[in-house]
């Protein structure tokens, strides 16, 4: 039940036999289209979803890319409340570790997509860039499930995403056959607002043609880095009225709104309660910018995420609907470097030590100050997620922290 | 007795015994020399281990780019044509004697010669005993105090632009982590500016540098018209030399990072801290077998292109002969070099044509020493080095090459 992902073959033979008879079903009930688009007609309302009652889920990606002593450890800690707070208010898993496998790397874009899969794969840029991370998942993400399963419509199953790193905009669903597309999350970002904003813009210009022409070329940039072409053209009236009362707010130049992982906080805080997702993900990353040198920029990255951290868990608590209905689970995509042969001993994260991190569940049926040591995997987090909410993850390799579960 | 004279005076000089040796005495000359090579590289590489030896190793280069530079005009004067040796136009002048030997690191050059003179000098034990003592760390001075007035005079002019990229670098970044968009530029232009002042000083610092060190004077390093004269004489060669210290760079830059990779090591990765620094402290001392002949090499390749431009351009009255030092003139002189030769005025169609290759040539110099900064970025993302790695660049600067991190191994 418990053993560590990496010593699991990668696809047992009842997983395969099941996508096997579910794939056959699904080509002969329409050719090209997957059961799901097939079966649910147009507007996502399919008769096969069910209400969604279960808890809420909030996953907070502590990224990109933390060591276990600043994080976890009571001596060393940069994020007070995680460690001494929160961690007595729920089950941690000291010893969560990414597998050694030929091709797993300990990034952030494999690693938030471990966390969604719930599988490891050897994830090349679709673009074949250098350091490019625009990876697709040939699983279903945990969004795909929830969707796939419950009336959850797609306002509801939420990523916050920072601005630098615009390829995890992208990582909303998978290539799967059976899911795709149609049980996507939906991404809040400044890159969507900026998107918003220009169309906006375009649509009701009547200045000069000149600039009009500029607009409308800096939005076709936008658009163009989704290249699956999934996100143009698809409207979402609450998503819409989100950022419209977002710039009514802040405004448009972008100058008034917090800013680096303090603006994931504040996206997260709105949409929980303009929103009110059922699956939210929250892909903090500021403190990688020690990649440059700056040790405070990765110390001040995990104080700015557990700051964070707190707003959130305090808005829940302070949330007649999402109180004691929320479960937080708090994982890293990442670990990173700890060689103590150089003078920034976690400056990358391509080490043993990238590979260590931790998961930290708080929430209802979630036991109380319970340390968990024996090793996990990373990929665990997913079926975990799954077992929460109540749906399964099929495809995924790593079994449930059952550990977690009062 | 006037015929046995006169015979005598036509009878070939008597050849030394050290002109003529036989073989077994140059075997043991040729064994004492690889001798006091190999120990003069090995100080070096200790030396390369602190600060105060990189002062050191900058005096010792100085005084070996003194040597190399009148070792290249007396090539180029009928000296050598005329059978006189190098060692024995050296011994001709009390300035130039100490120079018949490769400079030493500690005790005086010629040390037991000089001794024995000095004490016969100096009778009695406490003048013959201070004597001594000065023999004996005479070089080890000389060494710091030329070092000192090198490193400074460099420091001057190279050490602007690398606090510039300090400074750029940390607000740069520090305004991304924060996301000052308002002041985005800042970080960049500083940068850039550092770029742009650190590649003006290296068109002209390593001529300044052998400057110096040939003429013993330390404002030599700022006669600006004299040292951009020699620059533009031999734009070529300069432009060789930037090429010589960007490729040199590269072994030096891989050293610096590699240390990024040894935490996965599994022969290393479990060491307690004090291995580590052992580790460390044998991997910076072998690091510099490559490290020290880079950094002298470059200022000797430097002294060859600096001693024939400065002829050059003397002869053909580009630099005056009232702005040399008087050393320099006078060494000149015995060699013969300090004659005016009028120069050919070449007709417009070449003029022209040799222009434009002069541009490219310094077009080219400029974009490969932006080559030679863009590695020493790259090495910093790899492995930062908090200050050090902007402040002191090897083999521009300090040839300081030792980076344990003593604070989080203690």
């Amino acid at each position: 039940m418990n053993t560590p992902a990496h010593d699991l073959p990668a696809m047992d033979r009842r997983r395969f036999l099941k996508g096997a008879m579910l794939g056959a079903g699904a080509l002969s009930l329409g050719g090209r289209l997957s059961i799901a688009e097939s079966a649910a007609p147009a507007g996502n309302a399919g008769p096969l979803l069910l209400p969604y009652r279960g808890p809420n889920v909030i996953v907070i990606r502590f990224g990109g890319g933390v060591r276990r002593p600043e994080t976890i450890d009571p001596e060393h800690t940069y994020s007070p409340f995680l460690c001494r707070d929160l961690a007595a208010r729920g089950t941690l898993f000291k010893n969560m570790g990414i597998a050694s496998r030929e091709g797993v790397e300990p990034g952030h874009g494999p690693g938030t997509l471990n966390i969604l899969t719930g599988m490891y794969d050897q994830y090349k840029d679709v673009g074949g860039r250098f350091l490019g991370e625009r990876f697709e998942a040939k699983v279903p993400t945990v969004f795909e499930h929830l969707r796939g399963k419950y009336e959850v419509p797609e306002h509801q199953a939420l990523m916050i995403n920072g601005e630098d790193r615009t390829d995890e905009e992208f990582y909303t669903f998978s290539n799967h056959h059976l899911f795709g597309v149609r049980y996507r999350s939906t991404v809040l970002s400044l890159y969507r607002f900026k998107t918003h904003l220009l169309r906006r813009q375009i649509d009701g210009w009547t200045g000069d043609p000149g600039e009009l022409k500029e607009k409308q070329k800096q939005l076709n940039e936008l658009e163009s880095l989704d290249h699956r072409d999934a996100e143009r053209n698809r409207s979402n009236p609450e998503i819409e009225a989100f950022w419209e009362r977002w710039r009514q707010f802040y405004g448009e130049s972008g100058f008034v709104n917090p800013r680096g992982d303090r603006l994931l906080t504040e996206l997260a805080a709105r949409a929980i309660r303009e929103l009110r997702p059922k699956l939210l993900m929250v892909n903090y990353n500021d403190c990688d910018y020690v990649h440059w040198g700056n040790i405070n920029h990765y110390t001040r990255g995990i104080a700015i995420m557990d700051e964070g951290l707190q707003r959130l868990v305090q808005l829940v608590e302070g949330d007649e609907e999402y109180r004691n209905n929320t479960v937080f689970v708090i994982v890293p995509d990442c670990g990173r470097d700890n060689n103590r042969f150089v003078a920034v001993p976690c400056q990358h994260h391509g080490s043993k030590s990238a590979r260590q991190i931790f998961a930290l569940l708080y929430g209802p049926g979630i036991a109380k100050n319970q340390v968990v040591d024996k090793s996990v995997d990373q990929i665990s987090v997913a079926a975990t997620i799954g077992r929460v909410m109540g749906f399964d993850t099929a495809f995924s390799e790593g079994p449930i922290l059952a550990e977690a579960f009062a | 007795m006037s015929v046995i004279a006169a015979t005598m005076d036509r009878v070939p000089p008597v050849l030394s015994e050290c002109a003529c040796p036989s073989f077994g005495r140059r075997i043991l000359a040729g064994f004492r020399k690889g001798l006091a090579f190999f120990w003069k590289y090995f100080l070096g590489m200790i030396y390369c281990q602190s600060a105060i030896g990189g002062v050191l190793i900058v005096g010792w280069t100085y005084r070996l780019v003194q040597r190399s530079v009148l070792k290249r005009w007396w090539r180029m004067s009928g000296f050598r044509r005329s059978g006189q040796g190098y060692k024995a136009f050296l011994e001709s002048h009390d300035r130039t004697r100490a120079m018949v030997h490769w400079p030493n690191w500690v005790v005086e050059s010629d040390f037991m010669n000089v001794v024995g003179r000095r004490t016969r000098q100096n009778p009695g034990l406490w003048k013959g005993t201070i004597a001594l003592g000065k023999s004996l760390v005479h070089s080890l001075w000389l060494n710091f105090r030329i070092g000192l007035r090198g490193i400074l005079n460099t420091w001057v002019l190279t050490l602007p632009g690398c606090i510039l990229w300090l400074f750029g670098w940390y607000d740069g970044w520090n305004n991304s982590f924060n996301k000052g968009y308002e002041q985005a530029a800042v970080g960049p232009l500083l940068g850039w500016l550092g770029v742009l002042l650190f590649i003006i000083a290296m068109l002209y610092v390593p001529m300044a540098q052998v400057r110096q060190a040939a003429t013993g004077n330390w404002r030599s390093f700022y006669q600006f018209r004299v040292v951009w004269r020699l620059v533009r004489q031999k734009w070529f060669m300069c432009m060789l030399l930037a090429g010589l210290y960007s490729l040199a760079y590269l072994p030096v830059a891989i050293l610096k990072m590699a240390p990024i990779s040894f935490s996965d090591n599994p022969a290393i990765m479990d060491h307690s801290n004090a291995q580590i620094i052992e580790f460390l402290q044998a991997y910076f001392f072998w690091a510099s077998v490559v490290v020290f002949p880079a950094y002298v090499s470059l200022r000797l390749v430097a002294a060859r292109i600096y001693a024939s431009a400065l002829v050059r351009t003397v002869q053909n009255g580009k630099v005056p002969i009232a702005a040399l030092q008087p050393e320099e003139k006078e060494d000149l002189e015995r060699l013969g070099l300090l004659t005016v030769r009028e120069e050919r005025r070449l007709p417009w169609p070449l003029r022209l044509f040799a222009w434009a290759v002069r541009s490219g040539v310094k077009t080219a110099t400029v974009f490969i020493w932006f080559i030679f900064v863009s590695q020493i970025f790259i090495a910093e993302f790899f492995n930062y080095h908090p200050g050090k790695g902007w402040l002191n660049q090897t083999l521009v600067q300090l040839p300081w090459f030792h980076d344990i991190p003593y604070d989080q191994l203690k």
